[in-house]
């Protein structure tokens, strides 16, 4: 194998000799200096190109001599021009943005064109601007909903935030937000997500294969990139809706050098709903739910080599309520924050180097007052980062990437002030390369090493048959090695160019995950809670194959895409059968461990051009678990068990003022829990779980619509846009949960248990405005 | 505290948007089984009580418990290995209730501390065993009780016991008895002595959610009232008796709850569903003044 890569490289490489020029700068937005993130920048001559990487900075060597150079980036019109080259350049480009009023904004960033010749499957790219016609729940504009409409995408539960891919559990994605990681996406029980879409630049979104720069998680990548402020002139928006409202403001410190952006979003659903609830006779007024967030990021350009970024995001949820004549009191905040500090350097136009420091927090505190006894837990993750990353844009057509990554991981628990901290290390390195063979096969190939210490303090117990912790065998000191765990990810990508409207591709991948979210319910809900590896709980791994086709149809009016993928996840986890929540035992020896397996297939057509835009996914899933400890030992569906899924999803813009969005959604009954009989303990019922997942909830359909209409300026300067939508439209009552209500009485024998669902998302329709100036 | 929290997630679903109804699922196979419910106190004779479950959404009533119950099995207890009893089925109907139940005993075995009884029941066709071991009783050293701080009747009164823990594991249950009569096991009915292991350990003893008396005394719950004699049993228990209750006592607590795991309740007979344990049981009284 070893030969074959070395073999291979100087092929390449030959093929490459001959004397190449660099052609290397950054491309920005013309009118505010945003980077513009995968911008393509190609010579027609050679037929190479290359795209702008997360700050817009590109290298490109080409032969010497006359280049017709394309500078293309959705929704911008695209430079087109002769350049000389004799000597290595740098060029800066600044694009013009598409008045939208005069043509169509294309609903992805992905060219289709581009598309075809990327090596991953599974990839996909979201430009703010391409969300904003269609329809949300609450008229929230939110990208990890977006991202729920992609084939393979589930949400974790109706309306959440929350999302499964390929059969995944809810933790295997990775969510990033400047590099960092927020392990916490949603606010209001997730039903929307803590990204606030006015301070977002650009979102990248694998969900096959992910390239080796990330790792941590085994099912997807959302990288999400905040604006970074607009440095040539003051500028803001704002949103007053029904749930939330946002005002953002932005513009320049040192015009072209320092810039700023602070978004701040505040829930109104709280303020709305207070005085009704102030009418029932004043009781429920001292129950209290609000959220906020707040985004900023500062940058500051010292020369043309040495930028330095500044980002910030912190969120807060606060939920209080009090019942029973104010007896009885229960607060229950949580909240992430994450700092990045950022510094990139050209080392050379072809050597481009970032050095990050991140900061990342969540915590969830739970406090009870029941007259005056008091009961506090507080829970709290930090992870500190040291990362370095090298991208070398090689003049021999290899683009190589190299980094590594230290975390400080430090798990807190406070029960009544007495605090438990378990910290874990976890570093990693990571080396890809991206080369070309002739003009009709790429390769991505890349490796991963991650290595994970859980470290002490730790006191190490023996336990007895039971399970019962007996006594200490060893107490580790700070930062002493308890237990090390490492992984190689390798991740494979080819692409075969079957000719110039269609592609294959073929891409392997191996990832490792050393932080869990634990669930004790099928929801995503505040119950569950994340934990490290440590002594007992093992590290999760997954293996990845996917075959992909994409071809361009109707001269690039439209893509179409099909991949197949085989998925094997290792060291699950999941409670035993026979848990109960006490919190007296060591948790961890409550939990149960076994592997599950994911395949299926997902079509895509999608239209990014002309008056009516938009995408026809369908999706085929079949996930199971197979736990030693669970069902008997025997494979059961898994919770992500959704068989077939179609998602149509549109936008249609009818003139300069109105522009139309809709989507359905069709998606195969759930799996779910029910007791298989019941029976008498001291003349009791009881119910009896004999098997998981054993039936099927009904299967899930909902239209939502959506409008929008964009008045004609009244200043030059301040532009606004109404919102309007209904979200589930004909009121489908999908049922998120199944209960058991008791009915008549024994006395009679007429008892009997009903079986009711619950639906948490029924029809809602939204308004909302907003203005930028 | 989980039950708190599931009180807060399920309001702010509620508040926000939700809506129920009746829903029709096919439920999964039903699979007859056999339940035994069999435990053999000190001094006391054995009592196995052996039923068939039923189908989960079937109605039922006294009738359906009635009817539950499994007649003519050869239940046989060895005792240390050594001496075999065939127990006898006795019918029993509550002079109060009119309702007949039946259990299946024996006057020849008395429980013993220390003594194993390995159980064998053939009924409808099949064979189930399992075994016990009497523990140890833990006297109950002191018995008092206190005015209640939540209310201000004061007929309403906690019943304290106080134990001195042996040391090594031990799990316990506990309940009461108001004049002399079974009352309704408290909603938390099972400790392990995790926490104080060998120490002296002091619990108060809720009355019960069910107590009719304490109900009628307002809203607040889980005390006794004055003019009766309250019996405190403390159960020095095998771990599967331990288990068994606490599963129980958790599915009940969360009985209403769509988002909890489905927690099985864990017995200690292969193939059938329920228990067969040894309990050390002491008992004091106290008459609330």
């Amino acid at each position: 194998m070893k030969n074959i890569l070395v073999s291979i490289f100087m092929l390449s490489c030959i093929l490459a000799i001959g004397q190449t020029i660099t052609l290397s700068g950054y491309i920005t937005d013309n009118t505010n200096g945003e980077s513009l993130i995968g911008t393509t920048i190609y010579s027609k001559e050679s037929e190479k190109g290359v795209t702008s990487n997360t700050y817009g900075f590109y290298s490109l060597s080409l032969p010497a001599g006359k280049h017709s150079i394309i500078f293309s980036y959705i929704g911008y019109q695209s430079i087109d021009t002769v350049i000389n080259l004799g000597k290595d350049i740098t060029l800066n480009i600044a694009l013009h943005e598409v008045d939208q009023a005069i043509e169509e904004v294309e609903i992805s960033a992905n060219s289709n064109s581009k598309a075809i010749m990327r090596t991953e499957t599974g990839m996909e790219k979201l430009s703010m601007k391409s969300i904003e016609t269609l329809p949300t729940m609450f008229g929230e504009k939110d990208v990890l909903k977006v991202v729920q409409l992609l084939p393979g995408v589930q949400p974790a539960n109706d309306g959440g935030a929350g999302f499964n891919v390929r059969g995944g559990n809810y933790d295997q994605n990775l969510i990033l937000l400047d590099e960092a990681v927020v392990y916490n996406p949603g606010h209001l029980f997730n039903a929307v997500s803590v990204f606030n879409d006015d301070a977002i630049n650009n979102v990248d979104i694998y969900k096959g294969t992910m390239p080796a720069e990330y790792g941590g998680r085994t099912s997807s990548v959302v990288d999400i990139k905040m604006k970074e402020g607009n440095n040539q002139k003051f500028s803001g928006s704002g949103t007053l809706g029904l749930l939330t409202s946002k005002l953002t403001l932005e513009g320049p410190i040192i015009k072209n050098k320092a810039s700023y952006l602070i978004s701040a979003r505040r829930s109104t659903i709280d303020l709305l709903t207070k005085p009704f609830l102030n009418m029932h006779g004043g009781s429920m007024q001292n129950n209290n739910y609000y959220f906020y967030d707040i985004t900023a990021k500062l940058n500051y350009k010292f020369s043309d080599k040495d930028r330095l970024y500044f980002s910030h995001y912190i969120g807060k949820d606060d939920v209080s309520l009090t019942t029973g004549n104010n007896r009885f009191t229960i607060a229950m905040p949580w909240g992430n924050s994450t700092s990045t500090l950022r510094w990139n350097h050209l080392l050379s136009d072809k050597l481009f180097m970032n050095v990050s420091l991140i900061q990342n927090s969540f915590f969830r505190d739970l406090r009870t007052d029941q007259e005056g006894f008091v009961e506090e837990k507080k829970s709290q993750i930090t992870d500190y980062s040291a990362k370095t990353d090298f991208s070398w844009y090689t003049s021999i057509n290899h683009n190589i990437k190299t980094g590594v990554q230290v975390t400080n991981h430090s798990f807190d628990i406070e029960k009544n002030s007495i605090t438990d901290t378990r910290r874990s290390i976890e570093s990693s390195a990571f080396l890809s390369d991206e080369f070309e063979i002739g003009k009709d096969l790429k390769f991505n190939i890349g490796i991963r090493y991650s290595q994970f210490n859980f470290v002490g303090a730790y006191d190490e117990y023996s336990y007895n048959e039971d399970n019962e912790p007996v006594e200490i065998i060893k107490s580790y000191d700070d930062y002493e090695t308890v237990k090390q765990y490492q992984g190689f990810e390798p991740r494979f990508n080819v692409r075969y160019m079957l000719n110039d409207k269609s592609s294959l591709k073929f891409n392997f991948s191996r990832n490792t995950q050393y932080m869990h979210l634990i669930s004790n319910s099928g929801a995503t809900m505040p119950l569950d809670f994340w934990i490290s590896s440590s002594k007992i709980v093992k590290p999760q791994y997954s293996n990845q194959l996917s075959l992909g086709y994409s071809r361009v149809l109707k001269n690039d009016m439209l893509l179409f895409t099909a991949e197949l993928y085989a998925k094997s996840m290792e060291n699950l986890i999941e409670f035993s059968n026979d848990y109960v929540a006490t919190y007296v035992n060591d948790s961890e020896l409550n939990y149960v461990f076994g592997s599950g397996t994911s395949h299926g297939v997902e079509f895509m057509l999608k239209k990014t051009k002309g008056k009516l835009q938009g995408w026809a996914a369908y999706t085929f899933c079949n996930s199971d678990r197979t736990f030693d400890d669970l069902n008997n030992g025997e494979a059961f569906a898994a919770n992500t068990d959704v068989k077939n899924t179609l998602n149509l999803v549109s936008s249609y813009s009818l003139n300069e003022h109105w522009s139309l969005g809709a989507n359905f959604i069709f998606k195969s009954g759930k799996p779910y829990t029910v007791p298989t009989s019941r029976y008498y303990i001291d003349g009791e019922l009881v119910d009896d779980y004999t098997t998981r997942n054993n039936i099927r909830l009904p299967s899930y359909n909902r239209l939502d619509i959506s409008a929008t209409y964009t008045p004609t300026p009244k200043y030059k300067r301040f532009k606004s846009q109404w919102a309007f939508g209904i979200f589930n439209v004909y009121n489908r009552m999908n049922p998120s949960m199944v209960y058991f209500e008791n009915q008549g009485s024994t006395s009679e024998n007429n008892f009997r248990t009903i079986t009711k669902s619950v639906s948490i998302a029924p029809i809602m329709p939204s308004i909302s405005y907003k203005f930028t100036f | 505290m989980y039950k708190q929290i599931i009180f807060i997630v399920l309001t702010c679903i509620i508040l926000f948007a939700s809506c129920e109804k009746d829903i029709d699922i096919d439920m999964p196979q039903f699979e007859p089984s056999v339940v035994v419910e069999g435990y053999i106190v000190n001094g006391m004779n054995p009592i196995i009580v052996l039923s068939n479950n039923i189908e989960f959404t079937a109605e039922s009533g006294i009738e359906t418990y009635e009817e539950s119950f499994i007649h003519n099995a050869l239940v046989t207890i060895t005792t240390n290995g050594t001496s075999t009893d065939t127990l006898v089925e006795i019918e029993n109907t509550s002079p109060e209730s009119g309702l007949t139940t039946y259990v299946y005993s024996s006057s020849k075995i008395r429980g013993e501390v220390g003594s194993q009884y390995e159980l064998k029941i053939i009924a409808q066709g099949k064979s189930y065993k399992s075994k016990a071991t009497i523990p140890e009783p833990v006297p109950i050293k002191e018995i008092w009780y206190e005015d209640n701080t939540e209310s201000d009747d004061e007929d309403l009164k906690l019943v304290w016991v106080k134990i001195q823990d042996p040391v090594g594991i031990n799990y316990y249950r506990y309940g009461s008895e108001i004049n002399g009569k079974h009352g309704t096991q408290p909603e938390i009915s099972t400790i392990s002595d995790n926490a104080f292991d060998g120490g002296e350990y002091s619990k108060s003893i809720d009355s019960g959610l069910g107590n009719e008396e304490s109900d009628m005394h307002g809203s607040v719950s889980g005390y006794f009232v004055v003019g009766d004699t309250i019996t405190v049993k403390w159960l020095n228990v095998e771990k599967s008796y331990y288990d068994f209750w606490t599963s129980v006592d958790y599915k009940r607590s969360q009985s209403m709850n769509p988002m909890m795991s489905p927690t099985r309740i864990v017995g200690n007979i292969d193939g059938a569903l329920g228990y067969w344990s040894g309990i050390g049981a002491s008992v004091k009284s106290i008459v609330l003044e």
